[in-house]
């Protein structure tokens, strides 16, 4: 198996969103999650040589189903591109999904693998190139220059500012000095008000052109599909207070969420990436540009338009970069740029499929191969009904990954026997994945909230534990 | 016609099966991973903040995050694979 092939199934668009999304942000955990997402599918090709895999209906099933989270990740995060170039979400899922379906059974259809990432990367490293040559500055020279704005506030030229935007998603903005929104069309808002320590809540009915003012300190929540316009010069609800803010968040990252974060991404793609890599040279190419390209738009990003992000998804930092490239920009124009990167984000999807295809195969076999096209009609059916960003799904199908399937293999090794008239592995996967949906669904308190963002902490030590205490008992 | 004219002596050599040396370097290769991911977290709880000192306007949490880590676990991936 090719390096390209090994890791292709890694950077599809939920994870390249999700790490320019957060760089553009100044997320505490960004440098965390740059480094996790480049070393963890390096690290995974490392892992020790097995027997092949347990063939078992369970196994088969815990597979399917990552592949459907994993996929539904990066459905929705072609969705929400759609929906921001307005287009309609379903439309894409739809069309995504089938195209993909298509090729993924076509006949020979993994005789390139390279081909559906050389183009997703290349179009993305073209838009980024181009934009970043329009700013005339080195990405460095941008973070020099992001770094030293005194305050991260709307520009005149925002498009939430000149026609006011769509929220994708229910988000709820905290304003750090006083703002007066207009409602572009009509829809409710909550405002929360902070008056001498006391909270009150108003909930404000608004039809378009009504305009709302609100105080330093409120919050207001907006429900998924209203339209807001703000004023320009104020600060972006939500963000850091000065680029210097922004720049040197990453320092003030809580430990053991930065090492929870490392054990999804690092379970996860010993999951999801093969160890039978012959060529590593081209995946150890495809994660470096991958951190380093992710970083430097993310940094472009945030120079450009700091309040990308205020839509509810990661995909908006992507999308601002092309939208504010000038239109003499080498003769590309704006539009033509963001047609550019939906055409690199779908080539990432159809990359990251086959990935998938060949996880759901060495678990099935031949013998469902009606398996790959369930996972990817589930996949579709979540991303339609989903309310979570596309972020929350690709942890969760990670989570789910690194506990049901990484961890037994793990601690199975080369065959762990069977136990009870079942493969010690697949006893090991049960156990793993029931304690991952258990602590996902479960209400639990607010001193265990690490593992109710990460359940993979829990469930893949139970995981890996069973197999070894099973395995040790022979 | 003899066998072979040409005296040949038996040298003392280690022997070490290829397999053995080959997870040797993939073990040493996972170590050095662990503790490339590991870098960040523990650099935010040093005393002194050395990871928001800045090289050419970026700190140099950022640098290492982005570069330096990604190069250096690249680098070993391929030597790590090139062992086998």
């Amino acid at each position: 198996m090719s390096g390209v092939r090994a890791v292709a199934a890694w950077p599809g668009p939920a994870l390249v969103a999700g790490v320019v999304a957060a760089v553009a942000a100044g997320a505490p955990a960004g440098p965390v999650l740059v480094l996790g997402a480049a070393v963890a599918p390096l690290l995974a090709l490392l892992q020790p040589a097995r027997a092949a895999a347990t063939r078992h209906p369970v196994t088969v099933a815990i597979a399917g189903l990552v592949a459907a989270l994993v996929l539904s990740a990066h459905l929705a995060a072609l969705a929400d591109t759609a929906a921001l170039v307005g287009a309609r979400r379903w439309h894409a899922i739809v069309l995504a999904a089938a195209l993909t379906l298509l090729v993924t059974l076509m006949p020979n259809a993994g005789r390139r693998p390279g081909l559906a990432p050389l183009i997703g990367g290349g179009a993305l490293l073209l838009v980024l190139v181009t934009a970043g040559a329009s700013t005339g500055l080195a990405p460095w020279g941008a973070w020099a220059a992001a770094a030293a704005r005194p305050a991260l506030v709307f520009s005149g030229r925002s498009p939430w500012v000149t026609d006011g935007e769509r929220f994708l998603r229910r988000t709820t903005l905290a304003f750090d000095e006083g703002h007066r929104v207009v409602a572009v069309t009509p829809g409710t808002f909550r405002v929360v008000e902070a008056d001498e320590g006391r909270r009150v809540v108003r909930d404000w009915r608004l039809t378009g052109g009504d305009a709302l003012t609100l105080r330093p300190g409120d919050t207001l929540t907006a429900e998924a599909g209203s339209r807001l316009r703000f004023e320009p010069g104020k600060r972006v609800p939500g963000a850091p207070a000065s680029g210097s803010a922004w720049a040197d968040a990453a320092p003030r990252a809580s430990p053991t969420r930065s090492l929870a974060l490392l054990a999804t991404l690092v379970l996860g793609a010993c999951a999801l990436v093969p160890v039978s890599a012959r060529c590593t040279t081209a995946a150890a190419a495809i994660v470096l540009a991958l951190s380093v390209g992710a970083t430097s738009w993310g940094v472009y990003a945030t120079l450009a338009s700091p309040e990308a992000g205020l839509a509810g998804s990661p995909i908006e930092a992507l999308l601002s970069l092309p939208r504010v490239v000038p239109p003499s920009a080498h003769g590309l124009t704006a539009g033509g740029l963001v047609a550019v990167v939906v055409v690199g984000l779908l080539a990432l999807f159809i990359a990251a499929a086959e990935g998938l295809r060949q996880v759901v195969r060495a678990a099935a076999g031949t013998r469902w191969p009606e398996v790959w096209a369930v996972a990817m009609g589930a996949a579709a059916l979540i991303a339609v009904i989903s309310i979570v960003d596309p972020w929350t799904l690709l942890m969760a199908g990670l989570g789910l990954a690194g506990a049901a399937l990484a961890a037994p293999r793990l601690a199975a090794g080369r065959g762990a026997g069977r136990r009870l008239g079942w493969p010690v592995e697949v006893l090991g996967a049960l156990v793993g994945a029931g304690a991952f949906v258990a602590l996902t669904v479960a209400k639990l308190p607010a001193a265990l909230e690490l593992l109710a963002a990460f359940p993979v902490l829990v469930a893949a030590p139970l995981g890996f534990a069973v197999v070894r205490a099973l395995h040790a008992t022979r | 016609m003899p066998s072979s004219s040409i005296p040949i002596r038996p040298w003392r050599r280690a022997i070490i099966r290829l397999p053995m040396a080959a997870d040797r370097g993939r073990r040493i290769a996972v170590v050095v991973f662990v503790f490339l991911l590991l870098v960040p977290p523990l650099v935010t709880v040093l005393p002194g903040s050395p990871g928001t000192m800045r090289v050419a306007g970026i700190t140099l949490l950022w640098w290492y995050a982005a570069v330096v880590g990604p190069l250096a676990a690249a680098l070993g991936v391929v030597l790590a694979r090139a062992v086998r």
